[in-house]
């Protein structure tokens, strides 16, 4: 079996050859620059032409947005076998296999990839250090689909890479209340997170401050949850945390099956007092 | 205009369990509802129906019962709706819907614009919209978090945000969408609305009707099959701490200098 690996500038490979490691020694990483490729069907065309070229049965992507676009794409192109953030691969009796969350992250399915070509998605981390030089190509035309603009977003909040998190959920009662977990983040130097409800019911905040399934998975030092009850969608997106505190007036809150530290008492009682008490140190 | 908004029918996952006795995964016990991410496809699809005298079908894969969240879809505002089903839904992969949604948008359409959410509750593999676009050989964009589409229907622009950007793309028409949450806020639908819509507009096809070999849709014969599960828990240490909120907060710094977490 033989990989590729298929990154942006700036991304870190290290994650997707380890992930491959276990069933090829044979794996390459590609670096693909995102201009002129911006558009999936673009991205997807120039990866099946490096597959051809290197005889690659193996494609390993990042689990990104953008990637999540050229991995349909690409697994339809080449009517591959596909398993999107995958967590393990292995080669077993059933060929090649690889792990990923079902059902809201509440159990770990395995999945027999039955084409001769494998698309798998994973998380990358950010690249420190310089990036390798991105593959020549010429961005084939697409039909149908035009870039019109492409405007840069302020750093997203720095949420995906922050070592501590201070996120929010229903219990907040306002939004001017989120001042007091800004002030609790500020004095912790955390990024501010909040769970699904506060983006898509109260629109309080946006998509990228989101922390779970739909939004971003975090993996910080400190995970500190202020009022969140912890369904499954969050919880598959923090679990993986070094210290996870959380902090829920309901003493059978889900969120605290998944906590190193479950304080039971009311956040508007305890964060207040626990930014002065850090302000004070 | 003909859009087609595909639908699933998904378990609540809140209610999925693992049940660590049996080594079984509780699926077929949990409720089941129309995928939350395709409520935005459908409001989508319900705006520009309104806009350009569009028609608008449902489209949906997936097991007899499944008729409920086709009906649902359609209360919300839907012209008709089709379910194909068949003893082969219970294991369909990804790509295996995908054949079978393109199947129908061929069967019913042609259509100008198929929708769909991002993502599903429960596979969340994110591909069923992509494969649809490669097999009706059309443009794909996925997370469109803006649409608008010209007067004369025959060309959409759409916003997507990916990783540090967001981008703009101009799509010529026929193109499958998928559609994020920041796109639109569903609308609700009672469930008064949802028992008045009559049976008639609820079509159920075989994959014959849609032009599908049943053959193909055989775990054997599927891209992807699932050979095991187990569950996905990770341990915690579940310390509990209560009490007056001095003594709590004490005690969480305690907690966080034993970890080295704070400087």
């Amino acid at each position: 079996m033989s990989a590729l690996v298929i990154v942006e500038p700036g991304q870190d490979p290290q994650n997707l050859v380890a992930l491959a490691q276990p069933v090829t020694d044979a794996v390459e990483v590609v670096v693909l620059a995102v201009a002129g490729l911006e558009a999936g069907e673009a991205t997807a065309e120039v990866v099946a032409g490096l597959v051809s070229s290197r005889g690659a049965d193996l494609v390993l992507l990042p689990a990104t947005p953008r990637f999540a676009e050229v991995a349909a794409l690409l697994t339809g192109r080449l009517d591959a076998a596909c398993a999107p953030d995958a967590i393990a691969l292995a080669m077993t009796p059933d060929g090649l296999t690889a792990d990923r969350l079902l059902y809201g992250g509440v159990v770990v399915g395995t999945v027999a990839l039955q084409r001769p070509v494998r698309v798998v998605t994973a998380v990358v981390k950010p690249l420190e250090g310089a990036a390798a030089a991105p593959e020549a190509v010429t961005p084939p035309a697409v039909a149908g689909k035009t870039l019109t603009g492409r405007t840069e977003t302020a750093a997203e909040g720095g949420l995906a890479n922050a070592e501590r998190v201070v996120a929010f959920g229903r219990a907040l009662r306002s939004q001017d209340d989120i001042a007091l977990v800004q002030a609790l983040a500020d004095a912790l130097g955390a990024a501010v997170g909040c769970s699904r409800p506060i983006v898509d019911d109260n629109k309080w905040l946006d998509l990228s401050y989101q922390v779970g399934l739909t939004g971003t998975t975090v993996r910080p030092q400190l995970y500190l949850a202020l009022g969140i009850s912890g369904q499954i969608q969050h919880l598959v997106g923090m679990r993986d945390s070094t210290l996870i505190v959380a902090v829920n007036t309901n003493p059978s809150a889900p969120i605290f099956e998944a906590s190193d530290l479950s304080v039971v008492g009311d956040l508007y009682q305890i964060v207040p007092r626990l930014t002065a008490a850090l302000a004070a140190r | 205009m003909r859009i087609l908004v595909c639908v699933k029918h998904v378990p609540d996952t809140t209610e999925v369990r693992f049940d660590p006795a049996t080594q079984e995964l509780r699926v077929r016990q949990a409720p089941t509802k129309i995928n939350n991410y395709d409520e935005n496809a459908m409001e989508a699809a319900v705006v520009l129906r309104q806009a350009l005298k569009a028609e608008v079908v449902v489209g949906c894969v997936g097991p007899s019962e499944a008729a409920k969240t086709v009906k649902e879809a359609v209360a919300m505002g839907a012209d008709r709706g089709v379910l194909v089903t068949g003893p082969w839904v219970g294991e369909l992969d990804a790509a295996g819907t995908a054949s079978v949604i393109a199947g129908l948008a061929r069967s019913e359409g042609p259509f100008d614009l198929v929708l769909a959410g991002d993502v599903s509750e429960d596979g969340y593999h994110s591909l069923v919209p992509g494969l649809v676009a490669t097999a009706l050989s059309v443009p794909f964009v996925r997370g469109v978090s803006a649409l608008d589409s010209d007067s004369g229907g025959d060309l959409v622009s759409v916003e997507r945000q990916v990783d540090g950007a967001v981008e703009s793309y101009s799509v010529t028409l026929p193109a499958v969408l998928s559609v994020s949450t920041a796109l639109n806020t569903p609308r609700t639908v009672t469930k008064l609305q949802v028992m008045k819509v009559p049976m008639s507009k609820v079509a159920t096809r075989s994959a014959a009707d849609v032009g599908v070999d049943e053959a193909r849709l055989t775990p054997d014969a599927a891209a992807t099959r699932l050979v095991g599960v187990r569950p996905a828990a990770t341990p915690r240490s579940n310390e509990v701490v209560t009490g007056e909120p001095d003594d709590v907060v004490a005690q969480i710094i305690a907690r966080l200098e034993q970890a080295g977490v704070l400087a």
